[in-house]
């Protein structure tokens, strides 16, 4: 498992993350979003070992992982920028790859770029962007290690190629028990392939959930009560854990979190007219929660 | 995976990223390395097919000159290579990618740097090969010698991992290519150039030091790389001795340890940007700043105030400039404005650096009674003293009372000369009268400012317990002749003096006479001749000589030359007399004749100059120079003869012809007769015959018999009309 505990990143006179506390389980696929410069890049490669926390630590089985050859032989980061020797072919990488890495899989590594088609004798810089994306995908693939990064690898992947690396991702998680972690602005791809989900915003987690109790406890309500076009507001219904509330006449339209069932308890007995429980996307929840903590951008 | 110090994988990859670097210099290498032996080859028998000047005197062929290559290879390419490799380090895809691998920062630092110099020295090896066996393959053109093979090899290693930790180390502490360059070459410079001004200075304001010789640490040359890059041009020995290699060595750990340190502690993030923090950015600005300006304070202590505001102005656009070019932002020049002060402050560290120093070194004035031994460890003052004997004779520890008592006085008294005047004395004739009014009254006509030379000076090094100071002291002829005297007793001095260093085989020359590979046995023996005359001479002859140079030209002495080093830096140069070292001077003179007589083509072009000069296109000219003494064998004559090519046209055709067929019959006369020398009366002809098919330089001597009439052949006195033909 690789855990961070009050893990701190300073760059310059910025907190890149601050006292970030989070888990990662072996064989699960984990999603990270977040606002732009929130730090999930800067938490990968602490996570990876690229970069030396200022504060707190980043573990492997309870031992760091920065400067830990051991643990970073477990390890693949597909980062972002990608790196290539200049005028190497997807063999040149793949044989840097099988010096560097002692658990690189030759034969895995023909056959994922069989089955994506890509040309393994062709330079690297005449490929496109997402060719090039899916080359370092399958050659992280074929290192085999227990836990592979993806920093917005699949950003720059269509649709058809991201469904089959999702499907390649799963297989490693489930044959080999791996673990995946995949930053992403597309919440509808984390939606598909995670189990957990972790959002980040200015360096902070705002909340580390799996994906299951996300959706269970984040929802929409739409109340109504008889008669009373008066006024009231949140104050209402205390009790329930309120993210968003939007009133029009005597529609309340409310974006709740806590247990739905005893929500929908509490919110029956003070009988309303109108009581609707309606399910939040991955896309709303993030939207919502970013907008609590100030995060949004409104036309003027 | 355990935490290995080396990875194969890392150092592959190093390889293969200077594979195309390696392959090309390796080519360029190889060229310049066969290229110039053959070209060598091509031009000399250019030379022997046009001329009857075949003469080629193989020169010592010892590392430098056999390898010539490796000290480009380690100047130019190890930086080369090394920056390419690590300054990839500079781009944040290239550094994320490598901290990602499970490899310690550490294994990649070292796998690295296995990759840069694996590719040295492999090239090292190929050129340093290529340039052994292409002279093995052509004696006669290269005399190979490997003497001094096994530290020159190490001095070049060292110094290339020195170059290679260098760079690594400025680019461990940067994050763009030029602020990696600019901090390289300032990690390279800036130490020496500091310690170079200050020294200097103090030498400047304190003429009786020695510069940096004797204390060869603080002088540039003792930086490997400033030594070879020098040697380029003028063979250096600081690469012969063990001072500079352990210098390297010591270097070359601290730097490497500081690299992997540096390397270490640098953050990913850093990659791109000039320096990681504001600190290191300011310390290179400041370094870079402090060069200039200290220049320009050194020259306004000199007096030179207008260039040395110039070089502070000089100094300020370096620091500005820097600031811009390396971080591109033009609000860094307000922030960087302070750190100014820095540079102001370190400046008058150096003004007090220079004070203090000249201080200390004229506060040195001995007491004759605390001096253990004196080292008469260079005569200065003769450019033929530069080597031998110094290299001998600075070995011999002197303790004799009076030879302390004479050099500590006389270092006193140059001492306050030198307070009182402000120059010493290499004084013009305008000031001697001034000089004596001052001087103390012990010292009345201590230095006699004529055209004969009457002074010298030499270095003296003063043992004083466990210290020893070298100065300059500078002594009138008498005072060295007592030092002489002294010395003479010393059996250890005499030895060193008299005793000449062994030669390196096949390096043998005289200047002003053509010989070559056939000669070099017969000149080895001449040496052994020499030696004995030496010996015979006596010591206060041969030092005299050795001190004070020979006067005369070509037709009553002659230098031998030869290399006592493998290496061709120490070059003995002999000045042999014809009045003090006959046999030597005899024998010399029988080569020369020998060789002469013996080239048969040479003689027919000289016995046809009276007929050939009448072709439009040919042309003659000689010059002769005849040592005669009178009967009493006492008095000596210096004669010349002098002619120029002319067309049968000119005024002075005819004369010049009568003086030619007047040379011709003492040579002929001197053949058939079989003329013995005789360090009495002898002629140096140097002659220059063009034909319509060839040309004949040649340098040789002639015997002259008793009875010749010099007159008659218009010679004259050396020093008269040049134009002067025979009557």
């Amino acid at each position: 498992m690789i855990t961070a505990e009050n893990l701190t990143k300073k760059f310059s006179d910025m907190t890149a993350l601050d006292s970030i506390n989070c888990a990662i389980e072996k064989g699960c696929i984990y999603g990270m979003v977040g606002s732009n410069g929130s730090g999930k890049s800067t938490l990968l490669r602490l996570l990876s070992g690229v970069y030396k926390p200022d504060g707190g630590r980043a573990m492997l089985d309870g031992e760091d992982i920065y400067e830990n050859t051991k643990a970073k032989a477990n390890i693949a980061f597909v980062p972002d920028e990608l790196y290539y020797p200049a005028g190497a072919t997807m063999d040149r990488v793949a044989a840097m790859y099988r010096s560097l890495y002692p658990g690189f899989d030759d034969t895995r590594y023909k056959e994922l770029a069989r089955d994506l088609n890509l040309n393994r004798s062709k330079t690297l810089s005449t490929f496109s962007k997402g060719m090039r994306r899916q080359a370092m995908t399958v050659l992280a693939l074929a290192t085999k290690p227990q836990y592979i990064f993806f920093d917005e690898t699949f950003d720059g992947l269509d649709p058809v190629m991201r469904n089959y690396v999702k499907r390649l991702i799963c297989m490693d998680v489930v044959d080999r028990g791996a673990s995946a972690v995949i930053t992403s602005h597309s919440l509808r791809e984390l939606e598909d392939t995670c189990d957990q989900l972790a959002l980040l915003h200015k360096g902070g987690l705002v909340f580390e959930s799996d994906i299951q109790n996300l959706r269970t406890t984040r929802f929409k309500i739409q109340i109504a009560f008889s008669g009373d076009a008066g006024d009231y507001g949140p104050e209402k219904f205390s009790g329930i854990e309120l993210v968003r509330f939007q009133k029009h006449g005597s529609v309340v339209n409310m974006i709740v979190k806590g247990d739905r069932d005893e929500t929908v308890a509490k919110l029956s007995a003070m009988n309303p007219v109108i009581l609707d429980v309606l399910p939040l996307t991955l896309e709303e929840v993030f939207t919502y929660e970013m907008e609590a903590l100030g995060y949004s951008f409104e036309l003027d | 995976m355990k935490n290995k110090l080396f990875s194969r994988g890392i150092y592959t990859e190093g390889l293969r990223r200077l594979r195309v670097f390696g392959l090309i210099l390796a080519a360029v290498g190889l060229l310049a390395e066969i290229a110039p032996p053959m070209v060598i080859k091509m031009e000399a028998a250019k030379y022997a097919a046009n001329s009857l000047n075949d003469s080629y005197i193989p020169g010592a062929s010892g590392f430098f000159a056999t390898c010539y290559v490796l000290p480009a290879i380690v100047l130019l390419v190890v930086p080369l290579m090394t920056l390419v490799l690590f300054s990839s380090f500079n781009r944040r895809a290239y550094c994320d990618f490598c901290h990602s691998l499970p490899y310690t920062r550490s294994c990649i630092f070292i796998s690295n740097v296995a990759a840069v110099m694996t590719w040295v020295l492999g090239l090292m090896v190929l050129c340093g090969a290529s340039g052994i066996l292409i002279r093995i393959a052509m004696p006669e053109f290269f005399a190979l010698s490997f003497t001094g093979y096994g530290m020159y090899i190490l001095t070049e290693i060292l110094t290339a991992l020195y170059v290679c930790f260098t760079v690594t180390l400025a680019a461990s502490l940067t994050g763009t290519v030029f602020s990696n360059i600019t901090l390289a070459a300032l990690i390279f410079s800036f130490p020496r150039i500091m310690v170079w001004l200050v020294t200097q200075q103090i030498n400047e304001n304190m003429p009786l030091l020695c510069g940096n010789l004797y204390t060869p640490i603080l002088s540039p040359r003792y930086n490997p790389v400033v030594a070879l890059f020098y040697n380029t041009f003028d063979s250096d020995r600081t690469l012969n001795d063990w001072g500079p290699i352990i210098y390297a060595a010591v270097i070359c750990v601290l730097y490497a340890g500081l690299s992997l340190f540096f390397f270490n502690r640098r953050k990913s993030e850093t990659a791109g940007q000039p320096a990681p923090g504001r600190i290191t950015q300011a310390v290179v600005r400041i370094a870079l700043t402090m060069i200039p300006s200290a220049f320009g304070t050194v020259l306004i202590i000199n007096g030179e105030t207008a260039l040395g505001i110039v070089m502070y102005i000089l100094a300020l656009i370096a620091y500005f400039a820097y600031e811009i070019l390396s971080t591109l932002k033009w609000k860094n020049l307000l922030r960087s404005l302070p750190a100014i002060a820095a540079v102001v402050v370190l400046n008058f560290v150096l003004v007090g650096a220079i004070f203090a120093g000249t201080y200390f070194a004229k506060s040195y004035r001995p007491d004759a009674d605390s001096i253990d031994s004196v080292r008469i460890v260079d005569l200065t003052d003769n450019s033929n003293t530069e080597n031998y004997p110094n290299n001998a004779i600075s070995k011999v520890k002197i303790t004799d009372r009076s030879v302390i008592e004479l050099v500590t006085t006389t270092l006193n008294n140059n001492l306050e000369y030198y307070e009182k005047r402000g120059f010493l004395p290499y004084v013009d004739p305008d000031d001697y009268e001034n000089f004596k009014s001052i001087t103390s009254s012990a010292y009345p006509d201590r230095y006699v400012n004529n055209n004969e030379k009457t002074f010298t000076e030499i270095t003296v090094a003063f043992r004083e317990g466990a210290v020893t100071r070298y100065r300059k002291i500078i002594l009138t002829k008498d005072e060295f002749n007592i030092i002489t005297e002294h010395l003479s007793k010393n059996e250890s001095y005499r030895n060193a003096v008299m005793t000449l260093p062994e030669p390196v085989n096949g390096t043998f020359g005289l200047y002003g006479i053509d010989t070559d590979s056939d000669d070099q046995d017969e000149l080895e023996e001449i040496l052994e001749t020499l030696q004995d005359e030496i010996f015979d001479v006596g010591f206060e002859k041969w030092y005299t000589r050795l001190v004070f140079g020979a006067t005369g030209g070509y037709s009553d002495s002659i230098t031998m030359y030869y290399s006592a080093d493998a290496s061709g830096t120490y070059e003995v140069r002999l000045t042999v007399t014809a009045d003090e070292y006959p046999e030597t001077f005899k024998k010399i003179c029988e080569l020369s004749w020998n060789k002469a007589t013996g080239d048969l083509e040479l003689m027919k072009a000289i016995e046809n100059i009276p007929e050939g000069s009448k072709s439009e296109s040919a042309s003659c000219w000689w010059n002769i120079y005849a040592y005669v003494k009178d009967g009493s064998g006492e008095e000596a004559q210096h004669l010349w003869l002098y002619s120029y090519s002319t067309s049968t046209e000119d005024e002075y055709y005819d004369k010049q012809m009568n003086s030619a067929e007047t040379l011709i019959k003492l040579i002929d006369d001197a053949a058939v007769n079989e003329t013995e020398f005789s360090a009495d009366s002898v002629a140096y002809f140097e002659m220059n015959v063009e034909t319509d098919e060839n040309s004949y330089f040649r340098c040789f001597y002639v015997p002259v018999p008793k009875g010749f009439d010099f007159e008659e052949a218009g010679f004259t006195e050396e020093g008269d009309d040049m134009y002067y033909y025979a009557d």
